[in-house]
């Protein structure tokens, strides 16, 4: 009897697991389905992308577009730029938004809900209002075509990182940080030891994302940005479709396939380095 | 005397929380408050760079967009489909969560392909994907069309090209959240399954009584800035509709009728406006946000 | 409650002053018309600015017409910047209080800018200005197009008037048959002898009646998802109707008059004639293009620059048209106010600066503009890049048309066979037997640009294409709107 059970159990949660794999297969070719089909349009010539109508597989397989985008575009020169303004961004501004993140979740920060509110405004009010006033006091101080623009207010933090470190605080029990007060740490120093080895998962998390985000900005950069030898990647590569008639497709499915190859060389390693930094977390637990 | 000296503790604190705050601020003061104020002072005025002119109108933008006939419908509309189309972030919230749960069920092997697969919309430029996604929308050559042998006008009607957007937004939008509802699902301890299995608890039980509400942080921050971001978006209507009519978010009215016609005294009311909507409506969900449980 | 508004006043002059010393107020200056001085010397060095827009191809041609100027005028160094075509003029808006010395400007946008002092007088005294003979070798109407007079607030060359830009090119915006399809059709339904599908194709302009009586037998079996055009361009039917929008003033609405009402009314006829599609591809960006080259369309709407396009899809041919036109306002044909076939033509502008005044950049940023607006050689790489119609009348005629020196052909390509359409168009009408001309598309006459978006989502969203409205009921719905739009242009314009 309890073995039938067992067995009835067994074939059931194969049966479940099944299902869940099917639609996890489904799932992942949705998501795979557009990339593919934005490489496959990389080979095509530009004619079967306007006028055939639309085939998956090129007809006629060709590498043109990928020696168009190699004489037009200085992808060296783009991608040392972008660096320039990911790496300080990044290193400094997470840190700012950690320790930031630190005196809103842990300490006893006056007024600590409005003034969350009041930086978050920043992100509620739409950009198009705030880019002309912006623009002409990087003009004024004669930064564009520069990077400063892009970097300086990255420096001091980013508030929807802030927001999510608050929250993932909040599930770090006080009495880690209660005992390390017991021990005469200051907080700056409970921040660093205690505070940070915990955060790592999640500020590797949303390292990765704001990476992404200023890897693939264009709005701003394209603005502050019109001289080739400055220019990040994401303007230089849209400079392959700069006009309302240019509709060169492969031309430009080129360069935003081949920007995106750094980013997933990226995604790639940091995927490995959380799932680590995950299961160090719940050890501590 | 004790009391004396816990409050000068509580000082130290508190001073020492407004230094490690700092940064934030400056920042936010130097980068984005003084823009902040001088767009919000342009939305009493009718301030045109170009041509020079300022002239101070009260509060003259902010009922010309209920009421000028030039704008009012087109402002009016574009609340109507924003409102659509912010659909996509409760849907995003809901399969992120349900895939979350099924990758992070033991018995499931290879998280990660999965999880790399499905974050690859996300690692895509914004261009691309909006591009591609036009493609396969397209009435009669679009694969999606042919797929169900249909001819289904996704991007001329002005209904369906919100379905369409919606679906492009949900399928761009998991793949972050899905990560992210992971890490807080790999944050739960197994004790508290094994617990409730040894109760003799099931599936859905665990999931609606354990899972959920340890990850009610992350919900909390994904509901917060979905809305966020959804109330703003603009990059979809120029890039993936074509500037639809049915199409045509806040953001898109702001661009095109306030900044694209140097409008800025109306641009500036019309994004005050919205702003204040978001704020209201974080705000409140901040006030209730009892439901967001944390450890501890 | 007065102490509240007190308060609330002292609060906002704070602010405003803030704004103002953020360097946000703009110039608020008007325009100008003192006379254009030359401050060029050969001995000296310049540093100048040139800003435009382009893909990295248009940008390269640009670069190497530069590098020729700088070849031949070794004191003055240009700097070459462009930004992409969508973000263009939202830069130009952020660098309103130090713009480059020159810049494009879209002739829609002209009326703002001249306004707003931003743009110098070319016109100089003792020929120190631009050099009115060389001009006199552009197109009229290109030309004319950027003089502006801001005493009597009139745009077009009059006694007084300033000259603000030098011109591009001049865009012209017309019809476009697949060649091999409409040959299908012919064949497929007999119509090889047909007086009105002759006539269509006759490179004459013919009746709106013939235009659609011959696109409905051309699309007689030519399948479900085929159409004659995938939308019809307003300008086209308005201009070519002998209708208007507004009166010459720019200040009374003139949309139920019977020439415009008509002229609508014609989009909406080729719409319940099968002709456009019924949800209307206009407005949808790449729509209407990719119907065209996906043969789904017999015909569609180019520019020259759409020939970039064109050549690099093998076996695709093309040939151009003009637009058909209307009976007038008097709803008959063959009486004196008859419609003439009108394409809207567009430029932009090269602009100086009013600031290369105080920078001493003036004269080197003319020469500039002046190069790159009529010198023959500069001219000859425009054209052969294959986006422009070149600027020079002479160049048009005896080397564009002919391709006299085989430029295009040697480039593997060829302009549409029927290019001297384009140059009738960008010629204008000289005299009252010349049936092809081109007008400047509306947006130019206007201050601002919202209402033509909104008259345009009006008549898509309306009902007109079904035919359960009438374009009448359409225009008079839509005229108070369009009134209060023109009241607001004039009270930002002359207020």
């Amino acid at each position: 009897m309890e073995q039938t059970i067992k067995k009835t159990n067994q074939v059931l949660s194969a049966v479940v697991l099944g299902a869940m794999y099917a639609v996890m297969i489904v799932l992942a070719f949705t998501m795979i389905f557009p990339y593919i089909y934005m490489v496959l349009t990389t080979f095509k010539p530009m004619q079967e992308t306007v006028q055939a109508g639309m085939h998956l597989f090129p007809v006629h397989w060709t590498a043109e577009a990928y020696a168009e985008v190699w004489e037009l575009v200085p992808f060296g020169r783009g991608i040392l730029n972008t660096m320039t303004v990911e790496i300080p961004v990044i290193l400094v501004g997470t840190f700012t938004s950690a320790l930031g993140a630190f005196a809103f979740a842990k300490m006893r920060l006056p007024c600590s809900r409005a003034l969350l509110l009041t930086l978050m405004s920043s992100m509620m009010v739409p950009f198009a209002a705030l880019f002309l006033p912006q623009y002409q006091i990087w003009s004024s101080l004669n930064l564009t075509n520069n990077l400063l623009p892009l970097i300086l207010p990255g420096l001091f933090g980013n508030i929807s990182m802030v927001f999510f470190f608050i929250q993932f605080m909040g599930g770090i029990p006080n009495a880690l940080l209660e005992a390390a007060k017991i021990d005469g740490c200051g907080y700056f120093k409970s921040f660093v030891h205690i505070m940070l080895p915990l955060l790592w998962p999640a500020m590797a998390a949303q390292g990765v994302f704001w990476f992404l985000g200023i890897w693939n900005d264009y709005f701003a950069p394209s603005i502050y940005l019109t001289r080739e030898d400055v220019m990040t990647l994401q303007p230089l590569i849209n400079r392959l479709n700069a006009t309302q008639g240019g509709r060169d497709f492969p031309l430009v499915m080129t360069g935003a396939f081949l920007s995106s190859i750094p980013l997933i060389a990226v995604y790639l390693i940091f995927q490995k380095y959380f799932m680590s930094a995950l299961s160090i977390t719940s050890g501590i637990k | 005397m004790e009391k004396h000296k816990d409050g000068k503790l509580v000082r130290r604190e508190k001073i020492t929380a407004l230094a490690f705050v700092s940064p934030l601020i400056i920042g936010f003061v130097v980068f984005t408050l003084i823009c902040m104020i001088v767009s919000f002072a342009w939305s009493f005025t009718n301030f045109n760079p170009i041509s020079g002119r300022m002239k101070f109108d009260g509060l003259e933008r902010y009922v010309e967009l209920f009421t000028h006939p030039t704008y009012k419908k087109a402002f009016l509309d574009s609340i109507v489909n924003t409102l659509f189309l912010l659909l996509s972030t409760p849907l995003c919230i809901v399969i992120s969560v349900l895939i979350a749960s099924l990758m992070n069920s033991k018995k499931f092997k290879g998280k990660t392909f999965f999880r790399v697969v499905i974050y690859l919309p996300a690692v895509t430029s914004v261009v691309a994907v909006n591009y591609i996604w036009r493609y396969m929308f397209e009435e009669n050559y679009g694969l999606i069309n042919a797929f169900f042998h249909a001819n289904i006008p996704w991007l001329t009607d002005n209904t369906l090209i919100k379905v369409a957007m919606i679906i492009k937004n949900v399928w761009g939008g998991i793949g972050t959240q899905v990560i992210l509802f992971m890490a807080g699902m790999q944050n739960i301890s197994d004790e508290y399954y094994e617990a409730a299995e040894l109760d003799g608890a099931g599936a859905a039980y665990k999931f609606f009584h354990i899972t959920l509400p340890l990850v009610t942080p992350v919900l909390f921050y994904t509901i917060i800035t979905g809305l966020i971001g959804g109330f703003q978006l603009y990059a979809d209507v120029e890039l993936f509709a074509g500037g639809q009519y049915g199409s045509r978010t806040i953001v898109h009215f702001i661009r095109n009728y306030g900044v694209g016609q140097n409008l800025y005294g109306l641009a500036s009311a019309a994004s005050f406006l919205l702003a204040a909507v978001i704020m209201l409506i974080t705000a409140l969900q901040f006030k209730f946000s009892k439901w967001v449980q944390y450890t501890d | 409650m007065k102490h509240m508004t007190k308060i609330f006043g002292v609060a906002l002059s704070l602010v405003l002053g803030a704004t103002m010393l953020a360097g946000c107020g703009g110039t608020g200056g008007s325009a100008n018309v003192d006379p254009f001085v030359n401050d060029y010397d050969p001995n000296k060095e310049y540093n100048i600015e040139f800003l435009g827009w382009g893909d990295a191809k248009e940008q390269a041609i640009y670069q190497r017409i530069i590098n020729d100027f700088m070849a031949e005028y070794p004191n003055i160094h240009v700097t070459y910047d462009a930004s992409s075509a969508g973000e263009y003029l939202t830069k130009l808006t952020g660098e309103i209080n130090d713009l480059p010395d020159v810049f494009y400007l879209p002739d829609t946008e002209f009326l703002q800018w001249v306004d707003g002092g931003h743009l110098l007088n070319l016109l100089g005294e003792n020929g120190e200005g631009a050099d009115l003979e060389a001009l006199s070798n552009v197109w009229d109407n290109a030309v004319n197009e950027y003089y502006y007079n801001p005493e009597t607030y009139t745009l077009g060359k009059s006694e007084g008037a300033g000259l603000f830009a030098l011109p591009k090119d001049q865009g012209p915006f017309t019809l476009a048959y697949n060649i091999d399809l409409v040959n299908e059709q012919i064949e497929k339904n007999d119509l090889q002898n047909d007086e009105e599908v002759t006539a269509l194709f006759s490179g004459e302009p013919v009746t709106w009646e013939v235009f659609r009586s011959a696109m409905k037998k051309l699309l007689v079996g030519a399948g479900e998802n085929v159409y004659g055009i995938p939308y019809y361009e307003l300008e086209h039917a308005v201009y070519s109707n002998n209708a208007t929008f507004f009166d010459e003033t720019v200040t009374t609405s003139t949309l139920t008059s019977t020439a415009m009402v008509d002229a609508v009314q014609f989009i909406g006829d080729l719409c319940t004639d099968g002709i456009t599609p019924k949800d209307g591809l206009a407005g949808n960006g790449d729509g209407a293009d990719n119907a065209f080259y996906q043969e789904r369309a017999l015909m569609t709407f180019v520019g020259p620059w759409d020939f970039a396009t064109i050549w690099e899809m093998d076996g695709f041919n093309v040939d151009i048209l003009p637009v058909p036109y209307g009976p007038g306002p008097d709803r008959e044909y063959g009486t004196e106010d008859d419609g003439k076939s009108t394409a809207f033509i567009g430029s932009m502008g090269y602009c100086v600066a009013a600031k290369t005044k105080e920078r001493g950049t003036s004269g080197a940023a003319l020469m500039l503009a002046e190069y790159l607006c009529f010198d023959e050689s500069a001219q000859r790489k425009f054209y052969s890049f294959g986006q422009c119609v070149p600027n020079l009348k002479d160049m048009a005629y005896n080397e564009y048309i002919p391709d006299s020196l085989g430029i295009m052909a040697d480039e593997g390509h060829t302009a549409p066979a029927s290019r001297h359409i384009f140059i009738d168009i960008v010629d204008g009408f000289k005299d009252e037997n010349d049936k092809i001309g081109g007008k400047t598309r509306i947006l130019y006459y206007t201050y601002l640009t919202s209402w033509r978006t909104n008259l345009e989502d009006t008549i898509n969203q309306s009902g007109l294409y079904t035919g359960e409205k009438t374009a009448q009921e359409v225009l008079e719905a839509f005229e108070p709107s369009f009134q209060a739009s023109l009241d607001e242009m004039n009270e930002y314009w002359k207020g």
